[in-house]
């Protein structure tokens, strides 16, 4: 099974939002990586962040703003002023977040802001992020723009005139309407004045036809128009230029911003919830409160509690046992996680994580068959590709291995693969109901601490209970801290559980009458 | 109509069927409302044509101080325009209009972008705000804050009892009452359908499926709102006969705007089943005066 799939990743990747689009397109594209200085520098963005927004509140919400408002730029050879427009929203904003950042922030990022001119250039008659081409960019513009203000009262004056006269002659108002719908008698009115287009059976629509002197008007109107035009696209042509002679460090800016806005969405995500700057490069794996979020979050709305992990893994081959529910696959999966988070430049959730830097992570688990393949198959199939891979340190994570095959043979297999995966550089994670496994030197045996017995007291009337008293009612009796035993630890609480889950108590007492017998 | 009354406010045009003049009416508007006007449409690239008055979508001319959205991947305006804000990733402008021009008006593809742009219109001065929605699609009105909703409708011969029934349906909803404030320990967030003290609360679209499952003990029901009712006149008056129907979040619409073709006033008020709807009521606002089709 994908790593990213067994550490359920996207329900934690959920809560990263980066703001820009450039942001958004990174936190989608953010992978595991085993290239050290790239975690390193992505885990002291998010510190920087992170102590950033928790003592400078406002100017954080400042730049979250800001942030939103950067746009995705497109290299061309010439823009047309809703792009010019682009260009100057991405610059200003851009000068915004560089100056609420402080000098240590700035100098981690490399956010200085050098682009000033170009932003004076691009805000002639325009504040913040509009775009105006201004006849402040062209002499003749702003000549052209008066001539064709002064057409614009003649033809006012002139439209007034005729509208009257149409009025007079025809009683029709069209006040700013273009065109009225009329009756049939509308034939006997002035048709040298309006146009006539039937509409149903009953109506006409009816359009003024403009006099001789408004056509002429608007024809010189439509001369001006058309040099304005040409004036603005040569001003854009300009402004085109001087925006492509500082397209690299326009592009270099929007990297600064990408990385700015994935380290204050991390630091972001990282406060919410709860999560810890992880400690890479160690031999071992050691830590201390971790927890599983999804997991986590759910038993905070049935407001059961949740034990965290706080362990030191000091072997490389670690064999978990435990009762079923006892938190075995969450150990697994909270480690998973951790490490997947931590080898992504993200912080993960426990107090204190370390461990090594992995070239490569794995999991197998019955979840996520391929075609054509049992689940044994399939564990097999991921066995051989996990085992083909080069890239060393390893760190595998195997959930319930071959349990769909008979218990001697697969135990058999497990001591196999634990013997083959001791001679290597490899970190075996495995939770296991399977017993009789023969360890190594490299084996630690861990189970969980499980069902306690002697509290647990079956006379409730579990029929009555639902299934949050339920899973409750098995929390209070589980303990969910990880030990470490001398040898494998084999558990029978199995039926216990299923009778707390409210399986019929018949069958129940019937499989201990079973199991006595053998 | 007093449209003065309509100065500042959210205004929301929708209509039934395609090409039944929405954008023909907003440029009425546009003659009878005052001070910074913003308009747009809903949908990137828009209808194309007016079928009714055979032309090119209509364009609009945008006035000096006006706002409207464009897509500059569609269209160019003949205004002269300062650029304020885009969105959709430049597919979408919104323009202050410097000197006036024609121009044509697109807007977001989705309702989740129309309260953030109705409120940066109303951040960047605009007064008024007129949304040009799209046919069939009363939904998009929940979108706009305190709407002052228009429905326009071309009656012709091949849809009267349809549009008749349509337009007595939606005055029908609109006369049913908002929810009394007390009533405040529903969570109108639910995605479920709540039952508590005989009332019961059907989040999201009232289907004849779902209204032939409201619970038999329920007394009272509460909708969102009147744009999430999908079921047919004569069903409502029959729900509305059982039940207590209130709805959470109230509504305004304003008026119908109805268009004729080929038939006269008489005859389509005949099919109203409700003759208060009159008083709720503008024909054409094109037409010279009164036409008689008969």
């Amino acid at each position: 099974m994908n790593i990213n799939h067994f550490a359920e990743l996207e329900k934690i990747m959920a809560h990263l939002k980066p703001l820009s689009p450039k942001g958004k397109e990174a936190a989608e594209k953010l992978y595991l990586t085993s290239d050290e200085s790239k975690i390193i520098r992505r885990l002291n963005s998010i510190k920087l962040a992170r102590r950033f927004l928790r003592s400078k509140k406002l100017k954080t919400d400042k730049i979250k703003y800001h942030l939103k408002k950067i746009p995705i730029l497109k290299e061309k050879e010439e823009y047309s002023a809703d792009e010019i427009f682009l260009f100057k929203k991405f610059i200003n904003n851009t000068a915004a977040i560089f100056s609420y950042l402080g000098e240590n922030e700035k100098k981690f990022f490399g956010a200085y802001f050098n682009l000033q001119d170009l932003l004076n250039e691009l805000s002639k008659d325009a504040k913040g992020d509009e775009f105006y081409i201004s006849s402040a960019y062209d002499l003749e513009l702003g000549e052209v723009r008066e001539k064709i203000a002064e057409l614009e009262k003649k033809i006012n004056v002139e439209l007034n005139q005729f509208y009257s006269q149409i009025k007079q002659e025809t009683d029709l108002d069209f006040s700013g309407k273009d065109f009225l719908i009329v009756g049939q008698e509308i034939k006997q009115k002035n048709k040298k004045l309006l146009y006539l287009e039937t509409y149903d059976n009953f109506s006409f629509i009816a359009k003024p036809i403009l006099n001789s002197k408004l056509v002429n008007l608007n024809i010189e109107k439509e001369e001006l128009l058309k040099r304005e035009r040409e004036i603005e696209l040569k001003v854009l042509s300009r402004l085109s230029l001087k925006i492509k002679k500082v397209f690299p460090e326009i592009l270099s800016y929007s990297k600064i911003i990408e990385e700015i806005d994935l380290a204050f969405a991390a630091a972001t995500m990282a406060e919410e919830l709860g999560l810890s700057e992880p400690k890479l490069g160690q031999d071992k794996i050691q830590c201390e409160k971790a927890f599983f979020p999804p997991l986590k979050e759910e038993l905070d709305k049935l407001n059961i509690p949740y034990t965290p992990l706080s362990f030191s893994f000091s072997k490389k081959i670690n064999v978990i046992t435990g009762s079923n529910m006892g938190g075995k696959t969450v150990v697994l999966k909270t480690l998973a996680l951790c490490q997947v988070l931590a080898q992504m430049g993200l912080f993960v959730p426990a107090d204190s994580y370390s461990a090594p830097i992995f070239g490569s992570i794995f999991s197998m688990g019955e979840e996520g068959h391929i075609a054509g393949l049992s689940s044994f198959g399939t564990e097999i199939n991921e066995l051989i590709y996990a085992l083909n891979e080069k890239k060393m340190p390893k760190l595998i994570f195997a959930d319930e291995f071959a349990k769909t095959t008979n218990s001697a043979q697969g135990s058999a297999l497990f001591s196999a693969i634990i013997e083959k995966f001791s001679k290597q550089d490899v970190y075996f994670f495995a939770a296991t109901h399977l017993g009789e496994i023969k360890g190594t030197d490299e084996t630690d045996f861990l189970s969980m601490k499980g069902f306690n017995k002697e509290k647990y007291s079956s006379g409730k009337n579990l029929d009555e209970l639902s299934e949050s008293e339920r899973l409750k009612l098995i929390n209070k009796h589980m303990d969910y801290t990880l030990i470490r035993n001398a040898k494998q630890k084999s558990f029978y609480d199995a039926f216990n559980i299923a009778s707390l889950l409210g399986l019929d108590r018949e069958i129940v007492d019937s499989a201990i009458k079973h199991l006595k017998e053998k | 109509m007093d449209f003065g009354q309509l100065n500042g406010k959210n205004i929301f045009i929708s209509g039934f069927g395609k090409n039944c003049g929405k954008t023909t009416f907003l440029k009425f508007l546009l003659t009878q409302i005052v001070g910074r006007r913003a308009y747009f449409s809903i949908g990137i690239d828009g209808e194309k044509t007016d079928e009714i008055y055979s032309n090119l979508k209509p364009r609009i001319k945008a006035s000096a101080g006006d706002f409207f959205l464009y897509n500059p991947f569609f269209s160019s305006p003949k205004a002269s325009i300062k650029i304020i804000n885009s969105y959709e990733n430049g597919h979408l402008v919104l323009a202050e209009t410097i000197r006036s021009g024609f121009v044509e008006i697109h807007g977001p593809s989705g309702n989740y972008k129309l309260e953030e742009i109705v409120s940066d219109l109303r951040k960047f001065g605009a007064e008024t705000v007129i949304v040009d929605g799209a046919f069939d699609r009363l939904t998009q009105v929940a979108a706009v804050p305190r709407a002052k909703v228009f429905y326009v409708c071309h009656v012709s011969k091949e849809n009267l009892n349809e549009t008749a029934m349509r337009i007595s349906l939606l005055f029908s909803l609109s006369k049913t009452p908002c929810i009394k404030e007390n009533i405040s320990y529903f969570d109108f967030t639910s995605s479920s359908p709540i039952l508590k003290r005989e009332i019961f609360f059907l989040p999201g679209a009232l289907t004849f499926n779902k209204a032939n499952n409201i619970p038999k003990e329920a007394k009272k029901v509460i909708l969102e709102d009147l744009t999430k009712v999908f079921v047919d006149y004569n069903y409502w008056e029959a729900l509305k006969k059982e039940k207590e129907i209130y709805f959470a979040t109230s509504i305004g619409l304003t008026a119908f705007v109805v268009n004729l073709y080929n038939i006269g006033r008489e005859a389509f008020e005949e099919r109203l089943k409700d003759k208060e709807i009159l008083t709720r009521m503008i024909y054409n606002p094109y037409e010279h005066q009164p036409l008689r089709r008969t």
